[in-house]
């Protein structure tokens, strides 16, 4: 696949570096020569410097045999502008640009389909937000990737101390009675590792589960070294568009929220806006205040505009006895930083943008894919055909190649964990998990012999 | 530095030339020429491939830019080692001749140390041809094009190979890249062949003086180099030599996008420019000095200055006979060179355009200090490191050839032929002057002077910078 990326930032960066690896043809056009230089350096693309939106440079580019256009600049203007001159000049492109203002994204005009047409358009802000609440689903949970709208997840948990599965095999262990099922393991090293049934884990390695049990993740956690949170509050720091919208979401689900704001007139008009949260007026990063909120909630959120003061909130709130912790950031060093501090999960808006246009650009013959562990591991969701080699034989004597694991089935729209004797039938739709690089051989699921 | 993964690299090369050499061993049973002295190199370097591949099988393959200019500088002296072994095998040559010979092919001089060449056996001559088909295009660059393995580590590699100051990408994957040079490189090639030989050379000459063309090398089956062969045959061979010594980016262009927009890049111009000034002038003296027909005058004038200035070395004439104020134009076309990106050596047209371009800047500003005057190229601004690169690799080009000749003088060597020998050596040319020019040879030169040349050979093809780095103490400290 030919791909034009416009942009160099964290977005594009990092969508150049994963689609080369995958083997696409990759030009990205920088606007500033210290970009253009480093990813020169560091990745197998081509590099272009130059402004924008301006159509002979994206001729250069190759924008006529380009497959995908992602316009992903820090200006929506410029992305919108791409996107016309991408449209006007290569039709049949698929065409994916950032976009943040609410004005743009809630434009009928522009996005539902009038003047923009198939392009797709998304925010960083959405996916944070979806990322959010898809973290609020699990307790404990630093990572949630959902599949078929949430039907079924995977989870990643960091293990506790306490953890019974320490030191023993997992096939000893008892996650099977608890319907979880462990389908990667990552050690404090960084290594990935797709287990079978002699795995051995360590304290503080985290773990990657799915579960077919009707309460989730809550029966197993116990096994993971985590107490099932008591409190059912979360305390959302940051009033803005962003903890409007999580706010509005944990409504729904029936669970109490605090929405804290500094600006008096933001407050009231939330207040006016949301029917069962309360609104606070109050400076959160105020010691005494949010050490007395988080004693009594389960989970709090540092969802203000500044990262700097989401991760000071979140250390706050974890001195102060909340059982969960979940901060916003982009920076990435404060992302690599946050685990060790003891925040439990970070969201980053522009990462889950990419894990958002990674899951728009699966290939063809499957449902949906998306990685977890930073990239390391692929989890890829197929239905199976009935031509495939594995119906009807059971799991145990397929003979799975190496780092490939089944994590979850869905049949008749009940979902299974699938154990030795399980056997695969025409139109089960598999959630696979192979660790990065091994994509391929999912083929044997998908592929007729 | 990742010296397990540079040691795989460098098993491939010789995994690489074993292969290679496996076509003149077929080439020498179907003649009925001994195969002894290519089968036993072929083994030397298959042994070598295996035990390299047998340590280094645990290596990962990432790569740091140390890695790139490590083995590329490495894997050409491995090459010209291994390259070597069929000519001191046959015994024709002592190993340091055949260290020499396999330098000056594989970078595609064509200096020989060989006394006669019509003697030996045509397979062996068939791998010296083939070693300058190999070097021209850059056999790194080969690796990346037939290996999948390399990822972003083959961006390295090439930045180490590819000559010029700067290092475009026709395509987005360094892969595609390589595969599309060295795929519009073998056409040009195979048209060379087919010219050849409607020219009535036999196919197997062809085939040879294809190879040295494209290559810009030098290599010649005949005594006579070019001199042998038809007139139709040397002004094909003009052409060829011509192609070999332009931009392969402007070949793709031109061949796969049917972009005649890039024969206005200021660089091919400047090139046209400097072969058809220089051969006009030729033309002129020669006219009035040899007793030749006005074709003829062209033909031996246009084919000099391009031989010269792509740096091939093939003679239709002896150019020594020539007015000493058109050798010392020879000299300077010798120190141009082709273009960047192409398989000529020398300091390559865009840096003497560079080099040139700094000149209104200066006087701009002496007469207008307060004028913000910028050096363009191609209507793009020419950055301080560009400017930087063709200064620093002029000025250290200039003095290594320097300090080559003075020590091949102190080696017994009269002035003359030791600053052209230095200086042919350095430009990847082929010919030098005096004592080794045109029609001479390298056979007399002492052997210790024989592996200078090839060093400086070596250091020339990859341009100064990406040997001399290896002699930096930051480059060892990890």
């Amino acid at each position: 696949m030919n791909v034009i990326i416009i942009g160099a930032g964290v977005i594009g960066t990092t969508l150049a570096k994963k689609l080369s690896s995958d083997g696409h043809h990759v030009v990205i056009i920088a606007q500033e020569a210290a970009a253009a230089k480093q990813i020169q350096e560091s990745m197998d693309v081509q590099v272009m410097l130059g402004d924008a939106a301006d159509a002979p440079l994206l001729h250069s580019a190759g924008l006529a045999e380009a497959d995908l256009v992602l316009a992903v600049t820090d200006s929506d203007e410029n992305n919108l502008i791409i996107t016309l001159i991408a449209q006007a000049h290569n039709p049949k492109a698929k065409i994916i640009a950032r976009v943040r203002k609410k004005q743009f994204l809630d434009n009928p005009v522009l996005s539902k389909g009038l003047t923009l047409g198939a392009a797709l358009v998304f925010s960083p802000e959405h996916a944070a937000v979806e990322m959010v609440l898809d973290l609020l689903h699990v307790d404990h949970a630093f990572e949630v990737v959902p599949f078929k709208h949430g039907m079924v997840r995977i989870a990643g948990f960091t293990l506790g101390p306490e953890s019974p599965l320490l030191g023993r095999p997992l096939q000893e262990s008892q996650l099977a009675r608890y319907g979880a099922l462990i389908v990667a393991v990552e050690n404090q090293d960084g290594a990935v590792v797709i287990p079978n049934g002699g795995t051995v884990l360590q304290a503080s390695d985290r773990v990657l589960l799915t579960s077919d049990h009707q309460s989730g993740f809550a029966p197993v956690l116990p096994l993971l070294g985590r107490t099932p949170v008591q409190h059912r509050k979360i305390v959302i720091a940051g009033g803005g568009w962003k903890g409007e919208q999580v706010a509005r979401a944990i409504e729904k689900r029936g669970i109490p929220v605090v929405i804290l704001e500094k600006s008096l007139s933001r407050c009231q008009e939330l207040a006016e806006m949301l029917d069962n949260t309360d609104v606070i007026h109050c400076d959160a990063t105020d010691p005494e205040t949010i050490r007395n909120l988080a004693r009594r909630a389960s989970t709090l959120i540092g969802m203000t505009g500044q990262q700097e003061v989401n991760l000071l909130l979140c250390l706050l709130a974890r001195q102060g006895g909340a059982s969960r912790t979940i901060a916003l950031m982009d920076n990435e060093a404060y992302l690599t930083l946050a685990p060790t501090l003891g925040i439990d999960a970070v969201v980053s808006p522009k990462l889950a943008a990419v894990g958002k246009i990674m899951r728009f650009l699966s290939p063809g013959k499957v449902i949906d894919a998306a990685t977890a562990f930073n990239g390391h591991v692929d989890a890829v969701f197929v239905e199976i055909p009935a031509n495939s080699r594995v119906v009807g034989s059971p799991l145990k004597s397929i003979g799975l190649p190496k780092q490939l694991l089944i994590a979850a089935v869905v049949r008749n729209g009940k979902l299974i964990i699938p154990k030795g004797d399980f056997t695969f039938g025409a139109g089960d739709q598999t959630l696979i998990i192979t660790a990065a690089g091994h994509f391929h051989k999912v083929d044997l699921f998908t592929g007729a012999v | 530095m990742n010296l397990l993964f540079d040691l795989r690299m460098l098993s491939l090369l010789l995994g690489l030339i074993a292969l290679f050499q496996c076509i003149p061993l077929l080439l020498a049973l179907a003649l009925g020429e001994d195969p002894t002295p290519l089968l036993q190199s072929i083994l030397f370097s298959l042994t070598a491939t295996a035990c390299g591949l047998l340590i280094s099988r645990r290596a990962d393959n990432r790569m740091t830019p140390r890695d790139g200019f490590l083995v590329t500088s490495l894997g050409w002296f491995l090459a010209a080692f291994f390259g070597g072994l069929p000519y001191a095998l046959h015994g024709g040559l002592d190993l340091p001749a055949a260290f020499f010979e396999a330098a000056s092919g594989f970078t595609t001089t064509g200096s020989s140390a060989m006394t006669d060449i019509e003697v030996w056996p045509q397979s062996i001559l068939f791998w010296r041809s083939t070693t300058h088909w190999l070097g021209g295009m850059g056999m790194v660059l080969m690796m990346i094009a037939i290996l999948p393995l390399l990822g972003t580590g083959g961006t390295q590699l090439m930045k180490a190979e590819v000559p010029g100051p700067t290092k475009d990408r026709m395509t987005p994957r360094l892969i595609s890249t390589a595969r599309a040079l060295w795929g519009v490189y073998a056409l040009i090639t195979l048209v060379g062949i087919l010219g050849f030989i409607v020219f009535g050379m036999t196919p197997l000459d062809a085939v040879n003086h294809s190879f040295a063309a494209i290559a810009t090398g030098g290599f010649s089956t005949k005594n006579l180099s070019m001199g042998f062969f038809s007139p139709a045959a040397q002004w094909w061979a003009i052409l060829i030599m011509f192609l070999g010594g332009t931009n392969f980016l402007i070949h793709y262009r031109v061949l796969t996008q049917g972009d005649w927009k890039a024969l206005t890049y200021e660089e091919f111009v400047g090139y046209l420019i400097i072969i058809f000034g220089f051969t006009a002038y030729c033309v002129a003296v020669l006219l009035r000095t040899a007793d030749w027909s006005i074709e003829e005058t062209i033909r031996h004038a246009l084919f000099q200055v391009i031989s010269i200035m792509t740096t091939t070395g093939f003679a239709s004439t002896d150019w020594e006979q020539w007015p000493a104020a058109l050798q010392m134009l020879l000299g300077v076309v010798m120190v141009i060179g082709g273009m960047s990106g192409s398989t000529g050596g020398g300091i390559k047209v865009v840096r003497v355009i560079i080099l040139l371009k700094t000149i209104p800047a200066v006087t701009t500003r002496l007469l207008q200090p307060y004028q913000i005057a910028i050096s363009k190229m191609d209507r793009q601004p020419l950055s301080r490191e560009i400017l930087e690169n063709a200064v620093a690799t002029f000025i250290l080009s200039m003095g290594y050839v320097l300090c080559g000749g003075l020590l091949l003088n102190a080696l017994d060597m009269d002035l003359l032929s030791a600053m052209g020998a230095s200086l042919t050596a350095w430009a990847n040319v082929g010919p030098g002057f005096n004592t080794v020019g045109a029609m001479d040879n390298f056979a007399h030169v002492p052997d210790f002077g024989k592996i200078i040349l090839a060093s400086m050979m070596i250091v020339g093809r990859l341009e100064i910078f990406t040997i001399l780095m290896l002699f930096s103490h930051k480059f060892w400290r990890t």
